[in-house]
Parts: C-alpha cells; structure tokens; sequence
C-alpha cells in the first residue's frame, strides 16, 4: 500500500508543476533579442541594488586619476606577519563599506559575465587604459596614451580597406613584476576579447564589428585598424577606455584556455582563473580576499602616476604633469582661475571594503567609524541623510546622478500616437509640485534625457512644457492644447475661482475621430519597490482623471512591467527609469523607430524620420564638437516631440568621516562611488 | 510510521468537543428535535468551554485585544466615508495637504502623524487591520478547511488514501517553509490573497492534518460512529455529520496559530519587499526602512512603533488565545484538576 | 530498524526529488529569467546576450534543462552559479554552509536551555508572576517584527552602549594578517564542538554504566574539565585569537535569537511538565516527601523532556530556514543570506542550490528526530 501511495503521489504532483511550468515560458524562449542595449535600467531603490547586474564601465568614470591603477603585487601571506593585534599606528587604512560581496577577482570575467557594481567598485579602474574621462568635468584625457591619437585615416592593407589611429604611449609606466606596460598588452588584451568572443561588458569595448587587430610599431607605438570606421561611441568613448591586462601574466592562461574546446567551454575556463600575484601597475594591489566578509587591495610603492598633478581651469583648459616625467595640456591654454588641482597619492597604505548585508548595518557601521566611507549605487535616503548630518565628524555630501525615470506612451495605440495628447499630459504633471512638496527634494525635476550633471552633453534650452505655470493654468493650458487637436468633452473641466482646484472633473472626452478615449492604464513599480515612481504614478493618475482622461495606475513589480512593455509590448504607458552612460548615444537605442520590435529598447514604438535621421548622424560621427551639437539638437527635438515625458532623478546623498579622512573634491556627477571612492587621492588627518 | 502503543494517549483533544460526544438519541424521531439536542448539547459545551476559558487571565486578555483590533478595522471603511476627505486620508493615494513637512508628527489633524510620502499612518493602521484580518483568517480557514476534511477523510477510509494523504503531509513538512514563501514571492510578486492560500495549503496538508487526523483516528472508534454506520448514514454523512464536528474543538486551535503565522510571514516578505500589497503593516515598515527612519530611534517612532506593535499585539494575541484554548481543549493542563 | 532506515532513505530521496522538481519549474513559470537583467544592460549586443544565455543553458528546451538541473542535483554538482559565473553552485553553498550551522547550533542550543529551563520553572509555580511575565513576555517576543527587534538589538548593544560589533563574523583589521582563511576556523570551531560533545555524551554513558559511583556531581567535573581543556588546546593553535573574534561577532546574533524563540521551548516543556506532573511516579515521589527540587529535576523534568527533545531538531529546522531572515541584518553570509541573494537576482542554479541544502537539512533533521524517538521513549518501536 505504501509504495503505491507514494507513487500516486510523486505522479500527481509531477503533472502539476508540469503544467505549472510549462505554460509561459516555452514561447519566450523562442524570441530573439535583436537589438542593441546602451543603458541599464535603474533597478530602483529597494529593489535590486544588491544585485544591479553590470555597469558600464564606458560611461563609469573611474578612478579619475590619470593611469588607472591596477593591483600591485600580491603580498604572499606569509610575508605578513600575522599579529593578534591589528595595524600599527602609522599605517593608513582606507575602510569602505560595501553592500555585497565580490563575485570574481578575475578582470576578465569582472567585464563579462560577473559584471556587478560591487566587482566595479573593488576592482574598476585597476588597469591601465589609453584614455580616460578627467575628474568633475569628464573630459576625454590621456592617461597610458602620451597624447591624443591621430586622426582616423582610410588605409588599404593586402586589398582590405581599413580604418586606422596611432597612440603613442608613455614610457617607464611598469607592471609591478618588473615588466613595462606596452602596446603589445593592448593589442593581447583586445586580440583575446576578440578571439574568445567574450560576453558582457566586453563586446562595447571591443566591438567585433568594428575591431579588427591591433599592432606594437614600436613598445611605446600603437596602431589600430577598424573594420569599418568607428563612430564616438565606438572609439573614443569605447575601445579607448578598455583596460589593458599584462601579457606575461596572462598569456599562458589563455593559451590554456583555448584548448578547452568549444568557445563558451574557452571563455569559461578564462573566467574561472583565479589570479595570484597578478602583476599591476596602479595605485593598489589585491592582496586579500575573505570571501563573505572584506576585502583588501595594499598600495603599490612603485605606481607611476604617483605624484602627479592635475590641474583644471575655468576658462575649460587641462593640464596635468608629473616632475621628471611628462607635462600634458589641452582644452585651451593653462591659466586663469583653477576650479580643481589635486596630486595623486596613493596616500592610503591599504584599502579595506567591508561587507555589510544591510544599509542600516552599514551607516550604523558608520556612525560608530567602522568604516570611512560607504559606497552605495543608490545613496543614503533621506531619513538616514537627516540623521548623518547632525553626526559630529560626518560630512554629508550632495551630488546629482546619472539616472533618469519617465513616463512613456505607447505609440501603437490611440491616442498615445497623438502629439498634443502627449504635451497635455506633460502640461498637466506638475513635476515641481512633487519633487520639492510631496517628495520634499529626495527627486529633481528633470525635462531632458541627459541629466544636468553630463556638463559636457546636456543641454539646458530644450523646451520646459508646463513649467513655472500653476495647477489652474496647466489645466487651462492642457484643456485648450487637447481642444485645438480635436479632442471633445461631454462635460468640460470646470476651474474654481481661484484657479487652485477642480471643480467639475471632465467626463467622456473623444479623440478627433469621435470615439471615445479608452480607459488606459499606466504600469509602475509599487511602492514596496520604489515609492518616488509610485507616488508620481498615483499623481499622475489623479491629474489626468481631473480633465476627464480616462487612466489608472497599475502598481506592479518590476519584472512584470518589464515583461509586458519590452517582451510583449501589450500597454498604454508605463514608468521606468534608466541608468545611463556619460556618452549619450542611448538616445538612438531608445528612440530609433529600429528598435522598436519586440524585445527591443524602443518599446513604445517611436517612429519619427526626422528623429532616425539625427540619431543615425551622431552614431557615425567621429567628431566630439560636432556630437555635441547634434546631441543637443536631439533632446530639444525629444523634449517637444515626448515620445517620454521625462520624470525625475534621485539625487546621490553620500556620507563619509571627515574627522579622519578628507577628498580633493567631493562634487561629482554620480557622486564619489561613481569614481569608487576616490582611493588614490584620499587623505588622512 | 509510529505506532502508537495503547497506554499512549492521543496528542490533545479528548476532552471537550462543542458538539458533545456521545449524544444517545432515538434516531426514529424527527431531525428538528435532534438539531434541538445538538444545540443545547453544543450551547453547554460552550458555556463550560467558556468557563475553562475565562480562567485563564492571559486568554481573556488577548481576546480583548483582537476585539479591539477588530473593531479597528471596521471603524476605517465608517471613518472614511464620514469625516475623512478620501484624497487626504486614503491609506496608498492620500496627502495630506495642510502640511509639507512630512513625515509630520502627531497632530490634531494626524494622531499618529504622516509617513514620509505624505500619508496618515492612522489610516493606514486602520485599513491594514483589515487586511491582516482577511489574510490570517482566510489563510487560517483554508488550512483548517483543508487539514479537517484530510484529516477525518484520512481516518475514516483509512487504506491507500490514508497512506497517499499522509505521505503528502510528511512531504510538506520537510519543506523548508519561510524559504519557500521567499521563493515564492520574489519571483511571483504574490498579492494577499495568493498568499494567504499558500500558507493555507501548506498548513492544510502538512502538520496540521497529521494533528487532526490523530485526532479523527480516536473518534472513528467511538461506538456513535458504528451506530451512525449501522443506521445507514452514508460516508458522508458519517464524516461530516459525526467526525468533523467533534474535530471542530481541535481546529479551532490549530487556526489561532495558523492567523499568527499568516500576519507574521506577511510582515515578514512585507518588509523584504517582496509582496505585491498596497499597504499592511509589513508595507509601513518596509517604507520607513526605504526612508531610512528605521535606525532613527524614538525621532520618528511614529512610523515604526504602530505599525511593529500591532504586529506584535495581534500576533501574539491570538498565540495566546490558542495556547489558553489548549487548556480548554486539553483537560491534562488544568490547574483544578492537576 | 534497518529497514525502516532504509525505506526513511528511499522516502528521503523521493521528497527531495520533489523539492527540486518544484524549485525547478518555480523558478522557470515566473516572468522573466536571468536573461533578462542582460537585456537590459548597457552595451551588450544581441550575440553577446545569447552567448551569455547558451553559456548558463538557457537556450536548451525546457524539459532538457530540467533534466540537467536534476541530473547535476544528485550527482551533488548543482551545476554553475549565474551571478557567481562560472563557480559551482557546490562551491558557493560549501563556502557558506559552516557560517549558518556554527551560528544557528549555538543559538539554537542556547535558547533551547533556556526555554527549558523557564519552563519547568513555570510548570512547578503555576499562576505565579513568573508565569504570567515569562508567557508574556515569551510570546511578545516571539512574534515581535524580527528584522526591526534584530536592528534595534544592533543599535542598542553595538552603537549606543558600543559593547559589541556591528553585524558581521569577523573584524578585517585583525583578519587581515591571517594566514588562514574564516572557513577553516569555522571548521575548527565546529570539530571542536563535535568532539566535545562526544566526550560528554561517553562521559554520561559511563557515569550510566557505573551505577551509583557515577552519580552526583561527578560527571558534569569531568565535563566541565574537558571544557577547560578547549582553550588550552585553541592557544596552541596559533589561530585562537582569529576564533575568539568570531566567537565576539556571534554573541549579539545568538542573544537575540534566544530572545526571539526562547517562548516555544518554554512554553512546551511547561504543558509537557503539567501532564507528566500528574503521573503516578511523581506523585508517588512527593508522598515520599522528596524535596520539591528533587522531584521537579529528577522525576517530572527528566520525563517531560522527550516531546521537548523532538522539538529542539524542530527549532533547529525552523532556526536555518529562518536564517534568510535574521542573516541579512546581521551581515552575516551564510545559507539564508545566499538564497535571498539568488532569488533576488533569479539566479536559477543558486537558488535551486539552496533550497536544495535547506530542504536536505530539514529531511535530516527530521530522520534524526524519529531515531530519537525510539532512543528516548523505549515504547516506541519501528516495524
């Protein structure tokens, strides 16, 4: 009886989780996803910060000072003595607080498949680059590269044509193992992302459509080819940035590698290299890593942009030298006033990122001086904002971030199609109203798709609709902008005297055709997970519903917001946020009326020729001054044209001890976790 | 799997059943006369029930307390639909107007104050009475529901659908339970409704079922059910006319527990984030912490302190009035006849 | 007993089969999978996206990837992390593992003393004020919001009076000279504890065997002895300061545990005293004027304990399964951490992993209770 019964029972419930399981997602498999993605989307506070897959490292600043740093030696551990007490006095510990743990130490597998904004912040800016983005101003500098590159020029090698650029590099930059840091470790670098195919972040630094190989003309000479001629975001804000990996660590490594058999079997044994004494050549060396608890990088006595200054001026002009070494200027010639001037240290000895499960562990961590620094992708909120401030031998500092959230319309469907539907829609949110009262300052207003911070790409003269006007003028404004489109009610919106509320809301409003507008609804994320953009839908709600259009906000979780605007496109509109890179060609993935089939990143359908023309020039523009001009035109077309009505951003609020450690400077677009904590310029009291 | 020798006795629940035991009954005469018999049966069992019951301080107490609680919740639906405007006192939408400096403490307007979005915790205290109400009891009926019938269904027939019922249940209880409920919600976005039916499923077929069914097991052997047996009854009626009834006792119990697990869990994901719920007291803690006023100490204790004290008050209240109920319903613990 | 052991096996395998079937087509009926988080992600061109998904094996058919997660779940290889990639799930739950069991053996231990300890105080008083406050305060407690008691617990003891950590197991500035990794102290930690407690249960035993002589408070000096030994042995060691460092680290964890679940213990042992109370024996002991003490610790306590016994594995089960609540407060990496982690970022094989080692545990635990049964109560006998 027994047997049988167990039987039955293991059969009954096999079938249910069968066809429990079967159900959806057997057809989502089947879907390609074609198109290519710029931005992340912002997880949103709550949600998951703790595990926000990837970063760009493109548009992450790094650590901005000139030459990235990479790890010095290991130290083996037994050189350490191990002492039951902890660090003598003299030695400088720089202790961080991180919300999860590493998931790799291997760079390889950090820019691939591992690519979280923990990984960033520990291992990020380890490695020399070319180029780099300066710090506050994000200009595009040298940093391995002695100069800027040349111009790319067309040249035909054994009957292929291809596009090239020569970087010269700068001489005595060394590895900690004794070896110089060389174009030969570019070109392996690049060869073996290209060759191995490698997955995540690696293909936007590498691109295999535009990369082709890469040559030493001499150590200190490099040249590359390009497959077809590489636009801004390809280049210079792409494979520019790529850091270099040393080629006599690594070489062996993936040469075994390569007999793994297939290619994922290839990349999966790089990425499962766990480094030892991987040679550096920046500021700090990994040295320790307790899985689950902290982990360690020690200065790298031999660091070649230690002692360095950067120098940046009003009037736009950058310079930076290092004594005995090499001067370097651009933007203009040097004088004026000096808005930044800092010299690389490190003048840490050690960096320690301690690993708390929580928030509040970590400012409670904080508050007691655990830790000197938290860094944290989303900021402190503004309870613990309020608390911190009052906290003696704390400094609370304010930056804007590099996000955006929006509300977005569907193009498919009546009336979202309509353009003067969607500028009465932005009349009527009154984004100032709720950012400052209702949410008190913890959202900027925002009208533009690149945040105020971009110095560089963001422009302040795109049309502000709705601004400054009160409730009753938006109505007004709103009524009159649907009337002259057709639009009819069978009740008008009635104003009070005093203009400050609704009286008579509007009922049965009709589209220029007649029919009556259907009921819509707008997806958000509930306010377990993000109460900014579920407050702003349940406004949003109310205000349109006061002019008679018919909208409901529909509370939901992310991944079903996710599912049915991007993976089946069946909405009316929806609010979502983007993280996005410093170089806005994101503009084009958004908008581009290519990328509106399914899966793709313009899911509301926008489809406007005028708008593909201009996104189509800047992507193959190879020109920064001329990028510029055509991203501003961009946002004053999008801002008129509201395919999104752009919401808000959070401001960054970070904390950190100022009675022991200080910064050169502490505004920073992103704020200073967006350049990890400044590890290389931070000083001790 | 353990036999039970017969010196052992069976868990809990021998003594008191509401609907009387063994009520001895000419089955010739009319069945009003028999419901009659049953309901003074069922009113004396009650009023001495009640009398075990009052004893004990504690249960007293905590019945006060979810009397209040409820009536908590049923003031909210009056008090919105007379002297709060909807738009200022909804407990998800509302904002309150007058002021800006949310979240705003105490006032004459607010007693308890305003979240930091602008809403009235009291409100929101109020409307998530309701709702934790309607989880823990729903969830509390599905289980009981679902536990009794297995449980006297397992007992009656015995045989195959004994073994297939019971290994089900041994299944569940392995289940690591709050795991899965995480599982669960993070990736489903559960509201409280499915919620409350999964912690109703997994109480009905798992532990719960295995109690009762012991239980039905001891009354199946009664002489009433042979005689119901013998006079033609049917299975059905057997089980849900004799058995069921005289498990109701027992149930009754085992759902007091059940409403305190359902709140807490609810709490609990709440708090995680992982709930797709407007608003419980889970939700206002969980919006304090994204705050950040959960490490604020008694500056902003009205957005912690209602809401984690009614959790707290209406759990262990009816932990309470489940354990003095196993007094009642256990005769071994009373202190008279100790 | 053998066969029963054997078909307990066979039941064992079959529920786990179970757990990972369900798990498994859990996981794959909600919207969105691990994919999804690439879509979305800066930069990554189609190719690359459907590499990263043919590389995890979410290209394959359903039923194939089924069949691969069962295979890879009892060949003990749970197959590769996503959000680890490309560590094994083996790996990444191993790593783990000895943090949570180091830390919820003691807690759980803990509090089971002292529930059962109040317990049988409230039993023997009843009615008193120490019944009245310990079943008041117990349940309170018991149901109070665990992750806000947790935090404030962290802010009155390690912020305000500033005696303890802040979360976490280990302090970095004494760790990062050390020459071992935490996982072998927590190994260390968790040998000593097992020999240790070998050499108290043989110390009962033959205290048992020796009749009279073994009596009184003998036994429990030579415990106590052998506890005496542990540090001497730690010194040695080398790595006794790295211990004891952890050891800091589990006070607060462990003290508010107990306060949490202290009640269930106390209030069973209290229901379980009352019915043994009423038995012939201890009745019999009374008459024979035995002091109170006596009769409440040798005569009622000692038989009270066998359904208390089976509800500490229980409490142990409910301890680890709860540990996905109170290790994120804590800071503290173990199993709970982990699947809460993979849930959240849908890391299917980590996930599966997880529930896995949480469902494995609790089979244990229950297997181990049903064995105690029969040690414990010798009227129960398995066919």
């Amino acid at each position: 009886m027994r047997p049988a019964g167990w039987l039955a029972v293991c059969i009954l419930t096999l079938c249910l989780f069968a066809l429990l399981g079967c159900t959806p997602e057997v057809v989502r498999e089947e879907v390609v996803r074609e198109v290519e993605v710029v931005v992340t989307a912002t997880p949103g506070p709550g949600g998951s910060a703790q595990t926000g897959q990837t970063s760009a490292p493109v548009g992450q600043a790094p650590d901005p000072t000139p030459g990235q740093q990479a790890a010095s030696t290991t130290q083996p551990a037994a050189a350490t003595p191990a002492p039951p007490t902890t660090t003598d006095a003299t030695e400088n510990v720089y202790q961080l607080g991180i919300s999860a743990d590493l998931t790799t130490t291997n760079y390889w597998a950090y820019l691939g498949p591992d690519g979280t904004i923990w990984n960033l912040y520990v291992l990020g800016g380890g490695k020399p680059v070319l180029y780099t983005y300066s710090a506050q101003r994000f200009d595009w500098v040298p940093s391995l590269a002695a100069d800027f590159p040349t111009a790319l020029a067309e040249e035909t090698v054994g009957g292929q044509t291809f596009w090239t650029t020569e970087v010269p590099l700068k001489q005595g930059v060394k590895w900690s193992d004794g070896n110089d840091v060389t174009a030969e470790d570019f070109a392996f670098t690049a060869h073996t992302a290209a060759e191995l195919e490698l997955s995540g972040n690696w293909p936007s630094i590498v691109d295999p459509e535009f990369f082709d190989h890469a040559e030493a003309l001499d150590p200190y000479r490099l040249k590359i080819f390009f497959k077809q001629k590489p636009g801004l975001a390809r280049w210079q804000f792409g494979q520019a940035f790529m850091p270099i990996l040393s080629k006599a660590y690594w070489e062996p490594v993936v040469a075994e590698a390569k007999q793994a058999g297939e290619i994922i079997e290839q990349q999966k044994a790089l990425y499962a290299h766990v480094p030892e004494n991987e040679p550096t050549a920046g500021g700090f060396g990994f040295s320790k890593w307790e899985r689950g608890a902290f982990a360690e990088k020690e200065r790298n006595p031999d660091y070649y942009f230690a002692d360095s200054t950067v120098t940046q001026y009003a009037s736009g002009a950058y310079a930076e030298s290092k004594p005995g070494a090499y001067e370097f200027a651009a933007y203009g010639a040097p004088g004026g006033d000096k808005t930044l001037e800092y010299t690389t240290g490190p003048y840490a000895d050690s960096a320690i990122y301690s690993i708390y499960g929580s928030q509040d562990a970590t400012v409670l961590a904080l508050k007691k001086g655990d830790i000197d620094f938290m860094l944290n992708p989303l900021g402190l909120s503004r309870g613990l904002q309020e608390q911190l401030e009052g906290e003696d031998g704390l400094t609370v500092i304010e930056n804007p971030s590099t996000g955006v959230r929006y509300l977005g319309f569907n193009f498919r469907r009546e009336p979202m199609d309509n353009k003067a539907f969607r500028q009465a829609v932005a009349t009527l949110i009154d984004k100032e109203f709720l950012t400052s009262t209702v949410l008190q300052g913890v959202a900027i207003p925002m009208y533009t798709m690149v945040p105020e911070g971009n110095v560089a790409w963001y422009n302040a003269d795109v049309p502000l609709i709705g601004q400054g006007l009160s409730r009753g003028e938006r109505i007004a404004q709103a009524v009159q902008m649907l009337k002259d489109a057709g639009f009819t009610w069978e009740t008008e919106p009635r104003i009070s005297e005093d203009g400050r509320f609704v009286e008579q809301p509007g009922e049965g409003l009709k589209m220029p055709n007649g029919e009556p507008v259907p009921e819509m609804d707008i997806l958000a994320p509930s306010p377990g997970y993000d109460p900014l953009r579920s407050t702003f839908a349940i406004w949003i709600e109310r205000w349109l519903n006061e002019v008679g259009i018919p909208v409901r906000a529909d509370l939901t979780g992310f991944n079903l917001i996710v599912e049915k605007v991007f993976d089946q496109q069946d909405f009316d509109m929806w609010i979502l946020g983007w993280r996005l890179t410093l170089y806005p060609d994101y503009l084009e993935a958004f908008f581009h009326s290519r990328h509106a089939g399914l899966e793709g990143h313009n899911a509301g359908g926008y489809n406007n020729p005028e708008f593909d023309r201009l996104a189509d020039q800047l992507l193959a523009e190879t020109d920064v001054e001329t990028a510029r001009q055509q991203v501003f035109e961009m946002q004053a077309f999008l801002a008129d044209d509201l395919p999104y009505v752009v919401l808000f951003d959070t401001p960054l609020v970070e904390a950190y001890r100022s009675d022991r450690i200080t910064y050169p400077y502490t505004d920073s677009l992103g704020g200073l976790q967006n350049a990890s904590g400044l590890t290389t310029l931070v000083q001790f009291k | 799997m353990i036999e039970r020798p017969p010196n052992q006795p069976p868990p809990a629940g021998e003594g008191v059943s509401l609907f009387g035991d063994a009520p001895e009954i000419d089955l010739s005469r009319g069945r009003v006369d028999l419901t009659l018999v049953r309901l003074r049966m069922a009113w004396r069992t009650l009023r001495d029930g009640w009398a075990v019951f009052v004893e004990s301080r504690i249960g007293v107490l905590s019945l006060a307390i979810i009397a209040v609680f409820a009536l908590m919740a049923f003031s909210h639906p009056i008090l919105m639909a007379t002297v709060w405007e909807p738009d200022v006192y909804d407990p998800v939408t509302g904002y309150a107007f007058d002021r800006f400096d949310h979240p705003a403490p105490p006032n004459w307007r607010h007693p308890l104050g305003t979240d930091s979005l602008g809403r009235d915790i009291l409100s929101q205290l109020l409307f998530s009475a309701k709702s934790e109400f309607i989880l823990g009891i729903t969830a509390a009926l599905v289980t009981v529901g679902i536990a009794t019938t297995v449980g006297a269904v397992a007992a009656y027939y015995g045989g195959l659908v004994d073994s297939l019922l019971m290994r089900l249940a041994d299944l569940i209880i392995a289940l690591p339970g709050i795991s899965l409920l995480i599982v669960l919600s993070a990736l489903f976005n559960l509201n409280l409704f499915y919620l409350a039916l999964i912690i109703g499923v997994l109480g009905g077929f798992g532990g719960t079922a295995i109690i009762l069914k012991s239980q039905a097991l001891s009354i199946r052997v009664k002489p009433y059910i042979e005689a119901a047996r013998a006079a033609g009854g049917s299975h059905f009626h057997v089980i849900f006319v004799h058995i069921i009834p005289n498990l109701l006792p027992l149930s009754l119990l085992y759902m007091m527990f059940t409403v305190t697990g359902a709140i807490f869990a609810e709490a609990v994901l709440s708090f995680l984030g992982l709930l797709d719920i407007r608003m419980s007291w889970g939700i206002m803690i969980h919006t304090a912490n994204v705050g950040g006023y959960l490490l604020s100490g008694a500056n902003y204790w009205w957005l912690v302190i209602p809401a984690g004290a009614s959790i707290t008050l209406l759990c262990s209240a009816f932990y309470l009035v489940g354990r003095a109920l196993d007094e009642v319903v256990n005769p071994r613990l009373r202190r008279h006849d100790g | 007993m053998t066969s029963y052991l054997a078909r307990r096996a066979g039941q064992m395998v079959l529920t786990l089969f179970l757990i990972v079937t369900l798990t498994f087509f859990l996981v794959q009926a909600q919207p969105g999978d691990y994919a999804t988080f690439y879509s979305l992600n800066p930069d990554i061109p189609a190719e690359a996206r459907e590499q990263i998904k043919a590389s995890f094996g979410l290209d394959k058919p359903l039923w194939q990837q089924y069949l691969v997660h069962m295979k890879n779940t009892f060949t003990g290889n749970f197959g590769v992390s996503f959000g680890h990639y490309p560590r094994p799930v083996m790996e990444v739950l191993a790593e783990r593992l000895p943090r949570t069991v180091v830390l919820f053996l003691s807690a759980t231990a803990v509090s089971f003393y002292v529930g059962f300890f109040l317990g049988k105080a409230i039993a023997w008083r009843r009615g008193g004020v120490l019944e009245y406050a310990a079943t008041i305060s117990g349940a309170t407690l018991f149901t109070a919001f665990t992750p806000a008691f947790a935090l404030m617990m962290i802010w009155i003891f390690a912020f305000k009076l500033g005696w303890l950590p802040v979360g976490k197991f280990l302090d970095p500035l004494i760790w990062r000279g050390a020459e071992v990794s935490a996982n072998h102290v927590f190994s260390y930690m968790l040998a000593t504890a097992a020999v240790f407690i070998a050499f108290a249960f043989l110390t009962l035993l033959a205290a048992r065997k020796l009749g009279r002589l073994g009596t009184g408070r003998m036994p429990f000096l030579v415990i106590a002895g052998g506890a005496a030994v542990i540090p001497i042995v730690w010194a040695f060691t080398g790595v006794g300061y790295l211990a004891l460092d952890i050891l800091r680290h589990m006070i607060l964890p462990i003290a508010t545990l107990t306060l949490i679940s202290f009640a269930g213990t106390m209030l069973l042992t209290r229901n379980s005293m009352l019915e043994t109370m009423r038995e012939d024996y201890v009745m019999a002991a009374r008459a024979k004027g035995l002091p109170e003490k006596v009769v409440r610790d040798r005569h009622a306590a000692r038989n009270a304990l066998l359904p208390v016994i089976t509800s500490l594995v229980y409490s142990l089960i409910f301890a680890i399964d709860g540990s996905v609540i109170i290790e994120g407060v804590f800071s503290w990496p173990g199993t709970g951490m982990t699947l809460l982690e993979a849930v959240r970022s849908e890391d299917l094989p980590l996930v599966m992993g997880s529930m896995v080692f949480i469902g494995l545990f609790s089979l244990l635990a229950h297997v181990i209770v049903d064995v105690l049964y029969v040690y414990l109560d010798p009227r129960i006998r398995y066919q």
